[in-house]
């Protein structure tokens, strides 16, 4: 058994279907977490590099206005850097193409604040 | 979409491999093997004619499905329809600014040139260094289509070694497939022409073709295991998934492959120097196009694997109902009674095939397979536990603080009127059942895996236990999960138990330090001292780097020292104190490994605040082995 190269792939919050194209390894702030302060970059880890042509990423509020800055695509990760954000939760969407062609998207929340 | 996808790509494969194929027999095999024959000769000419048909019609198909490969692509990852691919955007930026792009330019240009060699010329008049560039390519059309697959995606130091087997693998499996319809051809013309030279030619390019198919299997044999193991990993993948059971399929195919090229080299190779050489001609010629046959199957599963996740990156959904497990081995109780079972069984199988191949004694014989089956029986109950759909499913939840929070809410919801508040099996429910509720602090919890707990949550348990999976979503499943085990660790963390695990997975956070933001990963090498409540915070000595957890959120902590801010870390770590109401001044300690190892709360000697103290404590620690607790599936069977 090859425990240790099996990486955590976090499934998308949307249901774990034997299909699931999981590539989100982890992301700063966390899947689904609250965080006391706001901040300055939300940076998301992959599983595969990526082609940087093709993959990006951008972070809503709730009411669907952008609060991101560009992103950043370098090796496995993606930097989104985020105007200062007001408590509440944000929504950050990805869409990236692995060097092996396959796009995969997702979504996840995160909260500021209480 | 992905059926068009699946499809091109199979087409394209079956091209390079048929030229490319084609070219590198008449290089190493066909050329050799005919030039001892005369030159002119009818059935030779017929037959280059034909190799020279195989391989422009592969040339032709793989410019075409090279093209089609490219616009589907474009329109995948461009979001677009086919129509709006064409448009031009998507395609040109994947052409210039893609791997996948630079590759494909590559090889349309390296089978322009291949084409331009074909051109130029008869077989055997180009010099012998075009003749090696020609082979060179050829292995590198074949070859480079590992950078546009999942080999080449593996990342870092081992993406390299994944990435050179992969490309080995590509390589001998063209030269294997794509000579079998080639050599098939050849050995049908030469028993066409039937006299003694064609028979020595025919004899001449199986052996050669033989050598290469060897040393090809070998190649596949070494390769396929390394991919294997970078794109399945694991036998739930591969018998969970579609992509695991499609890359069984293929291996089968492969070894249906050997198996009949065995039959070539060992019994029908022999037979060409003898008088039967003609009929084992034919029966070659047949098995060269079966084997081709099973080639072209292999490569619609190629097509297949190159477009779906492999199996590494999905969660596996296990289809029997049992599984096997080996860890009745470790289990001091079972250790005798597995070592003893492994030998009988052993023994009995060694027994039955005795009595078979000495062809008398049938009751012995009798007696033996009696023996093999008790023998297998006996195996079986300690060596195939109960497994379920989900046993192999994992975690999403990196086992958060407020993963654990979340979890512990839900247990007081839905769990704590059967299981007990502290889940020891106590609740005011359990006592009206009349079957006993698990202590969810037992050892036993940690034998089985996540997903066997996510089963039983979601669907209950024998009589007794409902299931919640309508109640509940996947994910509170998950978070129930975290707190069952952290629950469970705290029992132990409580108690200091000198026997069993006494190393537990910390919590995953993230602190805020004077330089920075640190994540338990960040934080690895050194001890970490987790300091509940307000307050001035305990000095930190050398030893360790210690984190103030605000308990009251109103007071906040200096600026000077590392903080965890999570509006859960509080409640979350309560979890391990037992005592939500004396939270305050609660220590743990977490190893350089990130393991949570002892717990400590006012009133517990030695006192940690004690820099002295606290210093003797990490070395105790140091000093002890680490016994962690089982992460992944694992436990003998027993019932329920």
């Amino acid at each position: 058994m090859r425990k240790t190269l099996l990486v955590f792939v976090p499934l998308l919050l949307s249901g774990a279907a034997a299909h699931a194209h999981a590539f989100l390894d982890h992301a700063n702030p966390r899947v689904g977490s609250t965080v006391r302060s706001a901040p300055s970059e939300v940076t998301l880890w992959f599983t595969q590099k990526l082609e940087p042509a093709f993959s990006s990423a951008q972070v809503r509020d709730s009411s669907g206005a952008r609060v991101d800055q560009g992103a950043r695509v370098d090796g496995m990760q993606i930097h989104v850097p985020v105007k200062a954000l007001s408590p509440g939760t944000y929504r950050v969407r990805w869409k990236v193409l692995s060097v092996d062609t396959h796009t995969t998207e997702g979504n996840f929340t995160f909260r500021v604040g209480q | 979409m992905l059926e068009a996808l699946i499809a091109v790509r199979a087409i394209h494969v079956a091209a390079s491999v048929a030229a490319a194929g084609a070219l590198l027999f008449r290089l190493w095999v066909a050329g050799p093997a005919l030039r001892g024959v005369g030159a002119g000769l009818p059935w030779v000419e017929r037959f280059n004619r034909q190799l020279n048909k195989i391989a422009w019609s592969g040339l032709a198909v793989f410019f075409v499905s090279a093209g089609a490969w490219l616009l589907l692509v474009a329109a995948d990852v461009s979001g677009q329809t086919l129509v709006d691919g064409l448009g031009g955007g998507a395609v040109s930026m994947l052409l210039t600014g893609t791997r996948f792009g630079h590759v494909w330019i590559a090889r349309v240009v390296i089978a322009l040139a291949l084409a331009i060699y074909l051109l130029r010329g008869k077989p055997g008049t180009h010099p012998p260094w075009l003749r090696g560039c020609a082979a060179v390519l050829a292995a590198t059309l074949l070859g480079a289509l590992a950078l546009a697959g999942h080999g080449g995606a593996t990342p870092g130091a081992a993406g390299v070694v994944h990435l050179v087997a992969d490309v080995a693998h590509a390589i001998a499996a063209g030269v294997w497939v794509g000579g079998l319809l080639p050599l098939a051809l050849l050995l049908a013309a030469a028993r066409r022409a039937g006299d003694t030279p064609a028979l020595a030619a025919a004899r001449d390019a199986t052996r050669r073709f033989s050598t290469l198919g060897i040393a090809s299997v070998a190649t596949l044999l070494a390769t396929g295991i390394v991919n294997t193991i970078f794109l399945a990993g694991s036998v739930p993948a591969l018998i969970g998934t579609t992509y695991g059971q499609m890359l069984v399929l293929k291996i089968v195919l492969f070894l249906a492959m050997v198996a009949i090229a065995a039959v070539n080299r060992l019994e029908l190779m022999p037979q060409l120097c003898t008088d039967s050489a003609a009929p084992a001609l034919r029966r070659l010629q047949r098995n060269a196009l079966t084997e081709a046959c099973y080639g072209l199957g292999i490569i619609g599963i190629v097509g297949l694997l190159g477009s779906i996740p492999p199996a590494l990156h999905v969660v596996p959904w296990w289809p029997l109902p049992f599984r096997f497990d080996v860890d009745a081995f470790t289990a001091p109780a079972l250790r005798v009674a597995a070592v003893l079972a492994s030998a009988g069984a052993l023994l009995a199988a060694t027994a039955m095939v005795a009595a078979v191949l000495s062809r008398r004694r049938r009751r012995a014989a009798i007696l033996a397979c009696l023996i093999a089956l008790a023998g297998l029986i006996w195996n079986l109950q300690l060596f195939v536990v109960p497994a379920f759909p989900t046993s192999f499913y994992r975690s999403p939840t990196n086992f958060t603080l407020g993963s654990i929070a979340r979890g512990r809410d839900l247990f007081e919801q839905h769990c704590a009127g059967c299981h007990g508040g502290g889940g020891r099996g106590n609740g005011p429910n359990a006592l009206a059942l009349d079957m006993e509720t698990s202590d969810l602090t037992a050892a036993h919890v940690y034998a089985h895996s996540d997903g066997d707990l996510f089963w039983w949550i979601g669907h209950g348990m024998g009589d007794t236990m409902p299931g919640f999976g309508n109640a509940i979503d996947d994910q509170a499943r998950w978070n129930l999960i975290d707190f069952i085990h952290a629950n469970a660790d705290a029992a132990r963390l409580q108690r200091r138990t000198t026997d069993g695990p006494n190393a537990f997975p910390a919590p995953s956070f993230t602190a805020d330090c004077p330089d920075g933001s640190k994540t338990l990963e960040d934080l690895r090498g050194r001890f970490v001292r987790l300091a509940l409540g307000d307050g001035t915070p305990p000095s930190s000595g050398a030893d360790a780097i210690t984190i103030v957890v605000p308990v009251d959120a109103a007071q906040a902590p200096g600026r000077d020292v590392c903080t965890l801010d999570e509006p859960d870390a509080a409640a979350a770590l309560a979890i391990y104190r037992g005592d939500a109401q004396a939270l305050a001044g609660t220590q743990l300690l977490i190893d350089p490994d990130g393991r949570l190892r002892a717990l400590w709360y006012p009133g517990r000697k030695p006192d940690w605040n004690d820099p002295a103290a606290l210093a003797r404590e990490i070395a105790t620690l140091r000093a002890t082995p680490a016994v962690e607790r089982p992460t992944e599936a694992a436990g003998h069977g027993h019932m329920h």
